[in-house]
C-alpha cells in the first residue's frame, strides 16, 4: 500500500518553485494590486471633495484618494484594495492591474503606493529593528495561525504553502499546533470581536519575540468589513503588526513574500 | 530474646489500645509508638538471624504442643529472618506514619485500631519464626482474625461488614487449604516439625505442595482468589493500609518460599501451573489498576499485580528446584525475593500516602485528587515515589527486580522441558504486558494526582510521624536501588537454605548485578543513579550554556486549551479519562460496556423560557448521562455462579431446621443409625 | 427570461398562528424548510420562513410584535420542525426575537454577552450602529454528565490552519459520546454589512460570506436581484458562469480529498490533491485574475469581457483530469485509507431526510437536493443535465467514504459539464454583460430568492431592495444548513476519526458564523 503511493509521488518530478533564489513566472505575473498608470484622467487630477467624491464611487472600500496639494497625484491604500478590478473596468486609462506578488510591507503606510522618502526611510527602520528581533531565529521557523473572522479563503492561501508548489519546508518554516513553540503569528481576519479574547490568549501564549503578520486586506485594514457591530477594522488595533501582506485573499506567494520579509530574507 | 522484647512490646500496645481507649488522649499515640518499636525490635532480631546469631525465644511450658505434635519454637532462621527484616522494616515507617493526634483522626478509633495491627504484627512475627506447622497455622489463623477486624473496624463504612466477612472468609480458606497440606506432608514426613516435613516425598509432598502454594497464594491475591484483597484493603482504615499490603502480605511470600525449602523439588505440572497463574494474575491485576477509579482500588489492584510478577520468579525457581538447576533456581528466587523488597516497600508508600490524602481530604476518588504535591507536599512526594518504583522505572529499587525478573524468565532456553519452556514464555510476555501497563497507570498517579492542575486543596500541616515514614520509605525505594548490591547481599544470605551460596553469583562484580548466570546480561543501578543525574545537569549547564540565559528564568502563562473560554466544569483530561483508552483497548479482559443515555428533565421547557436581558444561563441541565463499567471477569463468570450454588445450598439447608423437635430428632436417629451401620460395616 | 421562475410566489405576511400552522404543515406534506430570518420592522419583526419543494422556493411571512416589556416572543417551532433549530437560535441571536419553547437558546452565531442589544438585520443603519452589542464570552455548555466525564474544547484556535470554530468534545476519553459546536467566534455581522449597499457592491458581500464559494453565493445573490429586476444573462456570460462554478466546486472537493488524506497521513496523496488544487486555483487565476473567481460574476452576467484560450484550457484542464482519477483510483486501492472512512461518522437517511441535508453529505445519505438538477440555473440550462450520482453506480451509505466518494464522482461531472460549456461558447470572449441601468431596471423596492449549488450544496440567498439599495439580505449558505447535523453523526467514533469526519463535511465555517 505504502509502496504504490511511494513511487506515485516520483512520477511527475519536481513540482516546486525555486522562489525566492530564482524568479517564478507565476509569482511574477500574478495580478495581486492595482496601480495607477500615469496618465491620470483629469477628472481626478485635482486634489478636491470633487475628484475624492468621484473615486469613491468607483471603490466599494474608499481605497482610492484623489490627490493631494503636495503634488502627489491619485493613490491606491492597497491595504484596504479588495482587488475587485472595478476601477481598472471603469477606467482603464487611470488604473491597472499590477503583477507581482510582492506585496507584503513592513508598515501600514508603505502599503498606499505612493514614493515617499520619509515614508523609506521608516521602512529601512522598521527593517533593522525587526531583523535584530528575527536573528536568533535563524532558518528554523514555527508559525501558528489564528483566523479572526476571515471569509475561509484565506485559510486556503496559507495551507496552500505547505503543498508541494510552494513547500515552504525548504525554507525551514514550519506550521505548529502549540503557540508555545511559534515564532511567527500570522493572524488573517477582519479582527472579529468575538476573536479578540482567542487572539490576546494565542499571543500570550507565545514565547517572546513574536512577528506578527497581517495577512489579507481583512486583517489588515478590514476590507470589505471595515465598519460594523463586530469587526475591529483589521488586527492592527489588537496587536502590534509588523508585516502586512494585502490581498483579498492574499495569494500564497504574497504571504510567503510576507514570512520571508518578516525573516530579512528579501527585499521589499 | 530481641523477639521476646518484640512482642512484650506488642503486648504493651495491644493493651494500652484495648483497656485503655478512649479514655486516655495519649493511649493511640503511645500504641502506635509501642508497636514501632516492637517493630524495630523485631527487624533487629531478623538482622541477627542472618548473621547467625540469634537464638529462639524462650516459650517454656508452651513449646510443649501436646502428645503427637511434638514441641515447636520461635526461632528466626536465615529464611524467617529476611522476611522478618522485610516486613517489619516497611512496618516501622508505616507505624510512625499512623501516629497522630486522636481528635485529627476521621476514619477509625485509633486506639483499637492500633491494637489490632499490633496482633497484626505479632501473628507475622510468630509465622517467619515458627519452626514447627502448627505454630505457623496458629500465627496465620491469629492474621486471618487481625485481618477480619482491621477490615471491619470502620464501622461508618457501608463497605466494612462485607469486606470483613470476605477477608475472614478467604482466610479461613487459606487456613484450611494449609492444615490440609500441611496434615498430607506430615502423613509423608512423620511428623509435624520443618524437620519432619523436609522428609516428605513423592506425589503425597507435590500435591501438599500445590496446597499450601494455594493456602499462601490466597494471602498475596493470584488469581482467581484475588477477589477479597482490593475491597479488604480499601476498607481498611487508612493506617492498617500500610501495614496490611506492604508488611503482612509477606508472610503469604514467606510460605511460598518456605514450603519450597521444605517440600521442594517441586513437581514440573506445579511450576507450569504457578507460572501461568502468575502471568494471568499479573496482567488481571493491573489491567484493573490501570483503570479504577480510586486510588484506594488502584493500589489494591497493583498489590494483585504484583503478586503475579513476584510469583512468576517464585516460578522460575520452580522450575530450577525441579530440573536440579542451582543457579535457575536461584536466579527465580533472588528476583523474586528483589521483588518483594520493591513491593513491600513501594505498597506501604503508597498506602501511607493515599491513607493521608483520605484523611485530609476525605475522599479516594482520583477524579477529585488533583495536584496533591502542592497542597501535601510529603503525600505527594510518597505518592510518586512510591507509584515511580511500581513501575519498575530507573532509579528506584522497581526497576532492578523487574528487569531480574524478566532476565529470570528468559532464561527458559536452558531447560529442556518443553512445557515449563512454554509456560515460561507465556508468563514472561504477560508479565512483561503487565510492566508496559503499569507505567500508564502510575503515570495516571503521577501526572494526574500529584501534578495535574486543578482542585489543588490549601496547604495543610502534615504530622511529623508521616513525615518521617514518608521519609524513610522514600529513601528505602530510592536507596535501594543505589545500595542494589548490598540488597542482593541480604537476599543470598536469607535464601542460603534453599540455595546455598549459589545466590551470590548474582552479584557480577562488586557494583553490577547479573541473573545469577554470568555473560547473560548485567546491570548497575548504582552506577545508573551517577549517570542518569549527572546527564540531566549536565544538559541543564549545556542548555543555559547555549541559551545564554537561566533557564528557570520563565514567563508563566495559563495552560493552552485551543484559546476556548472552556467550560463550567474546567476542561482537560479526569484521571477516569485518561484511563479510557485502556478500558477500550483491554475491553476483551474487562468487558467494557459504554452506554448514552437520555435523562427528561422537567424543568427543561422552563429553563429555555428566557427572557430578553435575563441572566443568560451558563448550562443548562444536563441531559444526557453517559456511563462506561468494567467487569471483573473472575468474579462474575466464576464465583457469582458459586454464590447461586451456594445461595441454592443454603435454602436447601435452611429447609432443614424447620423447627420442630419430631423432626430433629428423626435426623439425629438417621445419622446414629448411619454411623452404627458404618463402624458395623468397619468392624466386619 | 428563459428559465423557470427560481422560487416561487412571495406571500403576503400571514398572522403568526396560521404561519406557524402552514409551516408545520407544509414540512409534513414534504416540502423543507431552508431557512428562518427576522426582518426588523419597525421595533417589530418580520419572520421569514423560506420552504423549499421540488422546484421552487416559496417564503412564508409574518409580523410579531414586541410584547409589552419590549420582547418579542413567538413559540417556537424547533420542535415541531426540527431544521429551525440552528434558525431559531440565529434568529434571536441576531434579531432579538425569542422562540418560546426552543430547546436550547444558547447564542449560536453572536454571543451578546446577555444583555446588549441584538444587531436587528433590516433595522435602519444610524440605529444599529447606535446601540452596538457587546460581544461576551460565556463558558461553553456542559451536556453529558457521568462519571469521568470532561470536556476537550477544540478551537477556537485550532491545531493546524483551520478557520476558527470550537467544538466541545464531551467525553469520558477517546469516545466521543457528545459534541457541541460553537460557530460564533468569527462572527462577521454579514447580515448587516449587505445593508444599504448597492446590488453591486452587495455582489462583493456575496463572495465573502463563504469565502471557499465565493462563486456559488455571488450567483445565488446574482440570481436573487436578476429575479427582482426581470434580468436575462445572455448566454455566454451564464457559461462562463457555469465555468468558474465548476473550477470552485473542484478545487472544494480536492480540498476535501486532500485533508482526508492528510488525516489518514498518507503524505505522498496529501501532496498530490493539494498540487491538483493549486492547478485548479491556477486555472481560475488564469481564467479571472482572481484564485477564488471573484469579481466575474455580477448582475446581469460578468463583470467584464472574458478571453478564454479554450483549447489550452481544455487541454490543461483534460491533463489535470487524468491525473485526479488516477489518484483517487489509487486512494481507492488503499484498503487503510478505505478503512478510517467506511462506517465513520454515519449521517441515518431519516434524520438527513427530516433535516433536508443539502449537497454532498445529503447525497451519500440518500437525499437529492441538487439545485443544478432540481432548479437548473445559468449554464447548466445548456448543457447537459448534471447526472444523480446513484444514477452512476453511487451507493448512498451514508459515511465519511460515501460523502467522500460523491465528491470524487462530481469531480468527473465537473470536468465533463466544464467541457460542455466551453464547447457551446460561441466566441473565444464572453462579453462583458453588467446591466448598466441597474437601479432603473430594479425599480423601485421588490424581494428576490436565488440559489445556487456550491461545493457545499445549496446556497440561497433572499434580498429585499428599497430604493436601489438592499434591505436586507439572507445569505443561507450550506454550511449553516448541515453543521447541525455534526451533533447526529459521532456514533461509537473516537477522537482520531474527528479529522475524517469534519473534512468529509466539507463546510466552509465563515458561511455558518456570518
Amino acid at each position: 500500500m505504502a509502496l504504490p503511493w511511494a513511487l506515485r509521488g516520483l512520477r511527475n518530478g519536481v513540482l516546486t518553485s525555486r522562489y525566492p533564489r530564482r524568479s517564478d513566472p507565476y509569482f511574477d505575473d500574478f495580478p495581486a494590486t492595482i496601480e495607477v498608470r500615469h496618465d491620470h484622467h483629469p477628472a481626478y487630477r485635482h486634489a478636491g471633495p470633487d475628484s475624492q467624491a468621484a473615486l469613491d464611487a468607483l471603490c466599494p472600500t474608499g481605497a482610492l484618494r484623489s490627490p493631494d496639494h503636495a503634488g502627489a497625484g491619485v493613490t491606491v491604500d492597497r491595504g484596504a484594495c479588495i482587488g475587485c478590478g472595478w476601477c481598472v473596468a471603469a477606467r482603464p486609462d487611470t488604473f491597472s492591474w499590477r503583477p507581482g506578488s510582492d506585496t507584503a510591507r513592513l508598515t501600514r503606510r508603505a502599503l498606499i503606493a505612493r514614493h515617499d522618502l520619509g515614508s523609506a526611510r521608516e521602512v529601512a527602520q522598521v527593517r533593522e529593528e525587526l531583523a535584530r528581533r528575527v536573528r536568533a531565529l535563524r532558518r528554523s521557523i514555527h508559525i501558528r495561525h489564528v483566523d479572526t473572522g476571515s471569509d475561509g479563503s484565506d485559510e486556503w492561501e496559507v495551507q496552500a504553502l505547505l503543498n508541494p508548489v510552494y513547500d515552504v519546508h525548504r525554507l525551514g518554516i514550519f506550521f505548529t499546533a502549540s503557540p508555545r513553540h511559534a515564532d511567527i503569528l500570522l493572524v488573517t481576519g477582519i479582527g472579529a470581536a468575538g476573536m479578540r479574547a482567542p487572539l490576546h490568549r494565542t499571543r500570550e501564549a507565545m514565547p517572546d519575540p513574536v512577528v506578527v503578520i497581517a495577512v489579507g486586506t481583512d486583517a489588515v485594514s478590514g476590507g470589505l468589513f471595515g465598519r460594523g457591530y463586530a469587526t475591529s477594522g483589521g488586527v492592527s488595533g489588537l496587536l502590534d503588526v509588523d508585516v502586512w501582506v494585502p490581498g483579498s485573499p492574499a495569494s500564497p506567494f504574497s504571504i510567503l513574500h510576507g514570512i520571508l520579509l518578516a525573516l530579512d530574507r528579501v527585499d521589499s | 530474646m530481641m523477639l521476646l522484647l518484640a512482642f512484650l512490646a506488642w503486648a504493651l500496645a495491644g493493651s494500652i489500645g484495648i483497656v485503655v481507649g478512649r479514655r486516655w488522649r495519649w493511649a493511640a499515640p503511645v500504641a502506635w509508638v509501642a508497636n514501632a518499636v516492637g517493630c524495630g525490635l523485631a527487624l533487629a532480631a531478623g538482622v541477627q538471624a542472618l548473621t547467625d546469631r540469634g537464638g529462639p525465644v524462650p516459650l517454656g511450658v508452651l513449646s510443649n504442643l501436646g502428645p503427637g505434635l511434638g514441641s515447636g519454637h520461635l526461632e528466626l532462621d536465615r529464611l524467617g529472618g529476611l522476611f522478618d527484616v522485610i516486613a517489619m522494616a516497611v512496618a516501622v515507617p508505616a507505624c510512625l506514619a499512623g501516629l497522630r493526634s486522636t481528635r485529627a483522626v476521621r476514619t477509625a478509633p485509633p486506639p483499637r485500631l492500633a491494637a489490632v495491627v499490633s496482633g497484626t504484627l505479632a501473628s507475622v512475627a510468630v509465622i517467619v519464626a515458627a519452626d514447627h506447622l502448627f505454630v505457623l497455622l496458629f500465627g496465620w489463623e491469629a492474621l486471618t482474625v487481625c485481618f477480619f477486624l482491621l477490615t471491619g473496624l470502620d464501622r461508618g463504612n457501608p463497605q466494612a461488614p462485607s469486606s470483613a466477612l470476605s477477608a475472614a472468609s478467604f482466610g479461613k480458606l487459606s487456613g484450611a487449604a494449609l492444615l490440609l497440606g500441611g496434615l498430607l506432608a506430615a502423613s509423608s514426613g512423620g511428623g509435624f516439625g520443618y524437620a519432619d516435613l523436609r522428609g516428605a516425598h513423592g506425589t503425597v509432598a507435590g500435591v501438599a505442595f500445590a496446597l499450601l502454594l494455594f493456602g499462601f497464594g490466597i494471602k498475596v491475591g493470584v488469581v482467581p482468589v484475588q477477589i477479597w484483597l482490593p475491597p479488604t484493603y480499601s476498607t481498611a482504615p487508612g493506617p492498617a493500609r500500610a501495614i496490611m499490603a506492604g508488611a503482612a502480605v509477606n508472610v503469604g511470600f514467606y510460605g511460598m518460599w518456605r514450603s519450597l525449602e521444605l517440600l521442594g523439588p517441586a513437581p514440573a505440572w506445579l511450576a507450569v501451573i504457578v507460572l501461568v497463574v502468575a502471568g494471568i494474575t499479573a496482567v488481571l491485576g493491573i489491567a484493573h489498576a490501570a483503570v479504577h477509579p480510586d486510588a484506594r482500588g488502584l493500589v489494591a489492584w497493583s498489590s494483585v499485580e504484583n503478586a503475579g510478577v513476584i510469583g512468576a520468579g517464585y516460578g522460575v525457581a520452580l522450575i530450577g528446584s525441579q530440573v536440579g538447576d542451582e543457579r535457575l533456581l536461584a536466579a527465580g528466587l533472588v528476583a523474586a525475593t528483589a521483588q518483594v523488597i520493591a513491593h513491600a516497600m513501594a505498597k506501604s508508600l503508597l498506602f501511607v500516602a493515599v491513607g493521608e490524602l483520605e484523611e485530609q481530604r476525605g475522599s479516594t476518588d482520583l477524579d477529585t485528587l488533583r495536584d496533591v504535591v502542592r497542597g501535601q507536599p510529603w503525600a505527594g512526594v510518597g505518592l510518586v515515589v512510591g507509584a515511580l518504583t511500581l513501575a519498575g522505572l530507573p532509579l528506584t529499587a522497581g526497576f532492578a527486580s523487574e528487569w531480574l525478573t524478566l532476565e529470570s524468565l528468559m532464561q527458559q532456553f536452558r531447560i529442556d522441558h518443553l512445557g515449563m519452556q512454554l509456560a515460561s514464555a507465556v508468563a514472561g510476555a504477560l508479565i512483561a504486558l503487565s510492566i508496559g501497563i503499569a507505567g500508564v497507570t502510575f503515570v495516571r498517579l503521577i501526572a494526574l494526582t500529584a501534578f495535574g492542575a486543578g482542585g489543588a486543596a490549601p496547604r495543610v500541616r502534615e504530622p511529623i510521624g508521616l513525615r518521617i515514614g514518608v521519609l524513610l520509605l522514600a529513601v528505602g525505594c530510592l536507596g535501594a536501588a543505589l545500595a542494589a548490591p548490598w540488597e542482593v547481599d541480604l537476599i543470598s544470605a536469607g535464601i542460603r537454605p534453599l540455595t546455598g551460596g549459589t545466590a551470590d553469583q548474582a552479584l557480577a562484580s562488586r557494583w553490577v548485578v547479573q541473573p545469577v548466570y554470568a555473560e547473560f546480561s548485567s546491570l548497575s543501578p548504582p552506577w545508573l543513579w551517577l549517570v542518569i543525574p549527572g546527564f540531566t545537569v549536565a544538559l541543564i549547564v549545556v542548555v543555559a550554556g547555549l541559551s545564554r540565559r537561566w533557564p528557570w528564568r520563565v514567563r508563566r502563562v495559563p495552560a493552552w486549551s485551543s484559546a476556548s473560554p472552556g467550560v463550567d466544569r474546567g476542561v482537560g483530561y479526569t484521571s477516569f479519562g485518561y484511563a479510557n483508552p485502556m478500558r477500550t483497548v483491554l475491553a476483551n479482559l474487562l468487558l467494557t460496556r459504554q452506554q448514552l443515555q437520555e435523562v427528561s428533565v422537567a424543568e427543561r421547557e422552563a429553563a429555555s423560557r428566557m427572557a430578553e436581558g435575563g441572566t443568560p444561563r451558563t448550562s443548562e441541565r444536563s441531559r444526557l448521562i453517559y456511563q462506561v463499567d468494567v467487569v471483573e471477569v473472575v468474579e462474575r463468570y466464576l464465583y457469582q455462579p458459586l454464590y447461586a450454588a451456594l445461595r441454592a445450598a443454603a435454602y436447601l439447608a435452611t429447609r432443614l431446621q424447620s423447627g420442630r423437635l419430631d423432626a430433629y430428632m428423626t435426623y439425629l436417629l438417621l445419622v446414629l443409625l448411619a454411623v452404627i451401620a458404618v463402624v458395623a460395616a468397619l468392624a466386619s | 427570461m428563459t428559465m423557470p421562475l427560481p422560487a416561487g410566489p412571495i406571500g403576503s405576511p400571514l398572522p403568526v398562528a396560521q404561519w406557524e400552522e402552514m409551516i408545520v404543515r407544509r414540512v409534513e406534506a414534504g416540502s423543507r424548510l431552508a431557512g428562518l430570518y427576522g426582518t426588523d420592522e419597525n421595533g417589530g419583526c418580520q419572520l421569514t420562513a423560506l420552504l423549499v419543494d421540488e422546484h421552487q422556493i416559496e417564503a412564508l411571512r409574518t409580523i410579531v410584535e414586541p410584547d409589552r416589556d419590549g420582547v418579542i416572543r413567538y413559540r417556537s417551532l424547533s420542535n415541531r420542525v426540527t431544521a429551525a433549530f440552528w434558525y431559531e437560535r440565529a434568529l434571536h441571536d441576531l434579531s432579538g426575537v425569542v422562540p418560546e419553547g426552543h430547546p436550547r437558546l444558547d447564542p449560536l452565531l453572536l454571543d451578546r454577552a446577555g444583555t446588549s442589544p441584538a444587531p436587528r438585520p433590516g433595522a435602519p443603519l444610524g440605529l444599529a450602529e447606535k446601540a452596538m452589542p457587546a460581544v461576551g464570552e460565556r463558558p461553553g455548555p456542559v451536556d453529558v454528565s457521568g462519571y469521568g466525564m470532561f470536556t476537550l474544547p477544540l478551537g477556537p484556535v485550532r491545531s493546524g490552519v483551520f478557520e476558527s470554530i470550537e467544538f466541545l468534545i464531551e467525553t469520558p476519553g477517546e469516545g466521543i459520546p457528545h459534541l457541541n459546536v460553537r460557530p460564533h467566534y468569527k462572527h462577521r455581522g454579514i447580515a448587516k454589512q449587505f445593508e444599504g449597499r448597492t446590488a453591486r457592491d452587495g455582489v462583493l458581500i456575496a463572495e465573502r460570506v463563504e469565502g471557499i464559494s465565493s462563486v456559488a453565493h455571488a450567483l445565488a445573490f446574482c440570481h436573487a436581484v436578476e429575479m427582482i429586476g426581470g434580468i436575462d444573462v445572455p448566454r455566454d456570460a451564464r457559461l462562463v458562469r457555469l465555468v468558474v462554478a465548476e473550477l470552485e466546486r473542484m478545487a472544494n472537493h480536492l480540498d476535501v480529498t486532500m485533508r482526508l488524506t492528510d488525516a489518514a497521513g498518507l503524505v505522498v496523496a496529501t501532496s498530490r490533491f493539494g498540487w491538483h488544487k493549486e492547478r485548479v486555483l491556477r486555472l481560475m487565476s488564469g481564467l479571472c485574475g482572481s484564485r477564488f473567481g471573484r469579481g466575474v460574476v455580477t448582475v446581469g452576467g460578468l463583470t467584464r469581457e472574458f478571453s478564454v484560450d479554450v483549447l489550452a484550457f481544455r487541454a490543461e484542464l483534460t491533463d489535470l483530469d487524468r491525473l485526479i482519477v488516477a489518484d483517487i483510483r489509487a486512494l481507492e486501492a488503499s484498503a487503510s485509507f478505505l478503512d478510517r472512512l467506511r462506517t465513520t461518522g454515519p449521517l441515518p437517511v431519516n434524520v438527513a431526510r427530516r433535516h433536508g441535508a443539502l449537497g454532498p453529505i445529503g447525497r451519500a445519505s440518500d437525499v437529492e437536493n441538487d439545485v443544478r438538477r432540481h432548479r437548473r440555473y445559468d449554464g447548466y440550462l445548456d448543457v447537459a443535465p448534471v447526472p444523480d450520482p446513484r444514477d452512476l453506480g453511487f451507493v448512498p451509505a451514508g459515511d465519511a467514504l460515501a460523502r467522500s466518494r460523491v465528491r470524487w464522482i462530481e469531480l468527473s461531472t465537473s470536468v465533463a459539464l466544464i467541457h460542455q460549456a466551453l464547447e457551446q461558447l460561441t466566441t473565444d470572449a464572453a462579453a462583458a454583460s453588467q446591466v448598466d441601468d441597474l437601479a432603473d431596471r430594479l425599480g423601485g423596492d421588490g424581494f428576490g430568492i436565488g440559489s445556487a449549488e456550491s461545493a457545499q450544496g445549496e446556497v440561497i440567498h433572499a434580498v429585499e431592495m428599497v430604493d436601489g439599495a438592499i434591505r436586507r439580505c439572507f445569505a443561507r449558505s450550506a454550511s449553516l444548513h448541515n453543521l447541525v447535523l455534526f451533533h447526529d453523526v459521532f456514533a461509537g467514533d473516537i477522537f482520531t476519526d474527528l479529522p475524517f469526519i469534519e473534512a468529509s463535511f466539507g463546510m466552509g465555517y465563515a458561511g455558518v458564523a456570518m
